[in-house]
């Protein structure tokens, strides 16, 4: 696993430029390699599903949703084990998020090790 | 007395034969003694002689009887008779010669006293002669010297011209005339040659035809001085016997006129100024005999003035009187009937009417003169055209009127005063109404007027007008003024300081307006102001808080990065191995997303801030950014996308910049209300474009459910919405808010869909730099 982690990386896309960098941040503490993108259209259009381990996505973003995301991945049989944030953490979205598949749905603000240790069990998933 | 003095003159006779006979006697008693021949005979016929010629005749003929005595006795008493006979014979004889030759004597002298009386009558006759004479030759003299100087003083010389001879005597006075030497000798061709060259032909057809005629000449002609000076003189000239006789002389006389020809053409001048300068005030001028009323003398201006012709010659005293204005005639009669009678002149304003109709205005002054006895013989006076003047009059007193009207409605007055010496030189009245002072009475002093202006304002009021009279610059103050009731009214004045020739200052003119009512009004205005915008930021408040959620996921953002920043700052700072530079790189993103949240919070707050709007440079740019910004959780949440479309550079406004994005935030929410529960593309544009030079086009559209076909005219009322929990306020405010800021705002419908709204702002140029 740990050598399909290196070989990998973890996407993420979120509209908030202060998140993505502190995600960024967060992953290189845990030396897991990072991409980020700025919308789902941007990560879409990437070319680097194949290569992309673990996807931690905002719900609300313009555009795209993460949850449009997610559906359009699974549409196209791209599971990838993802990790939704959201400012908006209610239940019900929380809900909405496991069942259209995510791996978890964390509320910002988050701890670290909670946001670390999910990309870590969709990692080895 | 004449026969004392005879009977003296006898007595002096007979003594001195007594006196001569008793010397002889003596002379012949010192010849005996020295032994002489006896000379007694010589001796008394000298004595004799003696006093036959001075002392007469008797005291002779006694002397020779006495010294025929005495010889006889006392020298010769021996001698005979003959020859005593003989001696008394001689002494006879030489007696009676002596009384011949006295008596030839007195005859002589009597001739010689006849004669010398003669020639002293005659004399005195020459004398008398000579004196009457010298004295015809005085008056002669004199009379010629007076005629000479008469000649000199009138520059009259005198000349005669004999015909036949062709001779001409001139005076001396017509020499200087001539300016000749009185040695030249005048002639024809003389006098031709100083006649001026344009006066020869005249002068010497008028000699030509007098010689011929010998009539009386009388003409005037110029002479050419040799130093270019001409000189006008007047030849009168008579022939002195003109009775055909072969030798005429014509005697006569040479003015110089020049003196009299210039003050005529002095005289002429003047009369033309005269009559000009009376064309030009208007003014003619007269004379009328008060006893007869008979018109002496009227200028060329009064004919004109009365519409008279001069040509038609005087007019009569009816003539004139008809022209007097029917209201008027009998003041104008009464004045001067009274003038007559109080023999003084009159001073009156009248009015006439000319044969077109035409009424003038006229003032006429009048002055009396009186003869020797004091009676009033003539009136001499002005009558001046004072139409336009009248006019003019009428026209001030209208301006007056309307001025004081003007400043009655408008609660303004006027006023002048030397602040120097805290006098007042005027007042209008409505300026003493304004101040609770009769407009009628006199001035009030400046004491007066500072117990009227409110305690609490009268320093900071005479201090402004002493900085202004100390500077020479304008006055301008506010202040209150308390009225007798206790009225309070609130005063705005200004005044400009007027400066004298001389440089001196300290006089101001100036106005004050009633600003009560103006005061009362922003007072109510300010009111109004202040409870919108209380309103607004109510209104404000209340969004907000409807945007809680949304805000609060804005702020949230930031707030979890740097959560998560901080901690991943942590875990590298706690490490075994402490990466101090991943530590940093982590710092700062804390830092800068701290900052982030900081100023979305401010934002946030200034929103919920109740505060005075203020007016400053906004780039409209930056606050719909700002807005687009802050309601992107919102527009997010319901899956509204925006679009911007704004001028590459900044877009300055002056305006208070909360308002301001008050406003865009109703419209934003109302877009976003509006697309909420729409079906299809749901998208928000903003777009800024110039819509003139002056004004920026602001439009904020949705793809929502547009704008109530049937309330398109309630939108922006006050408590108008079609929401369900709506204020009604929103878009009341938003237009309110454009509009104190000098623009407009409108709605319309969005294509295919939804709605616009619009609105404009004045572009702030010098903001823009």
């Amino acid at each position: 696993m740990a050598t399909k982690a290196k070989l990998r990386f973890v996407a993420i896309v979120d509209d908030d430029e202060l998140m993505r960098s502190a995600l960024e941040g967060l992953l290189q503490t845990a030396g897991m390699p990072a991409q980020a993108f700025a919308s789902a259209e941007e990560f879409l259009e990437s070319g680097q599903l194949q290569h992309t381990a673990c996807l931690i996505a905002d719900i609300r973003m313009p555009g795209m949703s993460g949850l449009e995301l997610l559906a359009k991945l699974n549409a196209e049989h791209c599971f990838i084990p993802t990790v939704f944030i959201t400012a908006h953490g209610d239940t019900k979205l929380r809900m909405q998020a496991l069942r259209a598949g995510a791996t978890e749905c964390l509320a910002k603000p988050f701890k670290n090790e909670v946001l670390l240790s999910n990309v870590r069990a969709a990692l080895e998933d | 007395m004449t026969a004392m003095r005879s009977a003296a003159g006898i007595g002096l006779g007979y003594g001195l034969g007594l006196v001569s006979l008793g010397i002889a006697l003596v002379l012949t008693h010192a010849f005996l003694y020295f032994q002489l021949p006896q000379p007694f005979t010589a001796f008394a016929l000298c004595a004799i002689a003696i006093t036959f010629w001075y002392g007469g005749t008797g005291p002779g003929i006694l002397t020779a009887l006495l010294s025929a005595l005495i010889r006889t006795f006392f020298f010769q008493p021996g001698v005979d008779g003959l020859s005593r006979i003989a001696y008394d014979l001689v002494f006879v004889i030489f007696a009676v010669l002596m009384i011949q030759a006295t008596r030839a004597r007195n005859e002589l002298e009597v001739r010689v006293a006849e004669r010398t009386a003669a020639l002293t009558r005659a004399n005195q006759d020459l004398k008398i002669d000579i004196a009457e004479r010298r004295s015809i030759e005085e008056k002669l003299r004199r009379s010629k010297s007076y005629l000479a100087e008469a000649q000199r003083v009138s520059h009259t010389g005198s000349f005669g011209w004999t015909l036949s001879s062709g001779r001409i005597y001139w005076s001396e006075e017509t020499f200087r005339i001539f300016e000749l030497d009185p040695a030249t000798k005048p002639t024809i061709p003389l006098i031709l040659e100083r006649t001026h060259p344009e006066d020869r032909q005249l002068v010497q057809q008028t000699i030509d035809i007098a010689a011929e005629q010998r009539s009386d000449v009388d003409f005037e002609h110029r002479l050419l001085m040799p130093d270019g000076s001409v000189k006008h003189v007047r030849v009168v000239g008579h022939p002195s016997n003109s009775d055909g006789a072969a030798d005429v002389e014509f005697v006569g006389a040479v003015m110089d006129i020049s003196q009299t020809k210039r003050t005529e053409e002095s005289l002429r001048r003047s009369e033309n100024y005269l009559a000009a300068a009376e064309s030009l005030a208007h003014m003619g001028s007269w004379v009328w005999e008060v006893p007869t009323r008979k018109v002496l003398y009227l200028s060329d201006e009064w004919y004109r003035i009365y519409g008279f012709d001069p040509r038609n010659g005087m007019v009569t005293w009816e003539e004139r009187t008809e022209r007097n204005h029917p209201e008027d005639r009998e003041r104008w009669q009464a004045t001067i009937d009274r003038a007559i009678h109080a023999k003084t002149g009159y001073d009156l304003e009248f009015r006439i009417v000319l044969p077109n109709g035409n009424v003038r205005h006229i003032h006429t002054i009048a002055h009396p003169v009186m003869n020797a006895s004091g009676d009033m013989v003539r009136f001499i006076g002005s009558s001046a055209d004072i139409t336009e003047r009248k006019a003019v009059e009428q026209s001030l007193r209208r301006s007056e009127a309307y001025l004081a009207e003007g400043q009655r409605l408008t609660k303004m007055g006027s006023w002048s005063a030397n602040i120097t010496t805290r006098q007042h030189l005027h007042w209008s009245e409505e300026h003493s109404r304004l101040y609770g002072f009769d407009p009628k009475a006199k001035l009030p002093t400046f004491e007066e007027i500072s117990r009227r202006i409110h305690p609490e304002d009268r320093k900071s009021v005479l201090a402004k007008f002493e900085e202004g009279n100390r500077d020479g610059k304008d006055i301008e103050a506010d202040y209150r003024v308390v009225l007798p009731d206790g009225t309070i009214k609130y005063m705005h004045t200004v005044g400009h300081p007027v400066l004298k020739s001389s440089g001196e200052s300290g006089e101001f003119f100036g106005i004050t307006r009633d600003v009560t009512q103006k005061r009362l009004y922003d007072q109510e205005i300010e009111r109004l102001r202040q409870t919108q915008a209380d309103l607004a930021h109510i209104s404000r408040v209340t969004t907000m808080g409807e945007l809680t959620a949304s805000l609060a996921h804005e702020v949230n953002q930031p707030i979890a990065a740097a959560m998560t920043d901080a901690n991943t700052c942590l875990t590298w700072l706690t490490r075994d191995h402490p990466d101090v530079k991943k530590a940093w790189e982590a710092a700062s993103r804390v830092v800068k997303a701290t900052t982030v949240a900081a100023e979305i919070i401010s934002r946030i707050r200034s929103l919920f801030k109740k505060s005075v709007p203020e007016s400053t440079a906004v780039d409209v740019n930056e606050v719909i950014r700002e807005m687009t910004l802050l309601l992107r959780s919102e527009m997010m949440q319901h899956l509204i996308s925006t679009r911007a479309e704004l001028p590459r550079r900044a877009v300055w406004v002056m305006g208070d910049r909360v308002q301001l994005q008050q406003v865009f935030m109703n419209l934003m929410l109302n877009s976003i209300d509006a697309m909420k529960t729409a079906s299809g593309r749901r998208e928000l544009a903003i777009k800024a474009e110039p819509a003139d030079n002056q004004h920026i086009l602001v439009s904020v559209s949705d793809t929502g459910t547009g704008l109530p076909p049937n309330h398109l005219g309630q939108l922006f009322d006050a408590f108008f919405t079609t929401k369900r929990e709506g204020t009604g306020m929103g878009l009341r405010i938003s237009r309110s808010i454009i509009e104190a800021h000098g623009g407009r705002m409108w709605a319309a419908a969005n294509s295919p869909r939804g709605a616009i709204f619009n609105f404009t702002l004045p572009i702030a140029e010098d903001a823009q730099g």
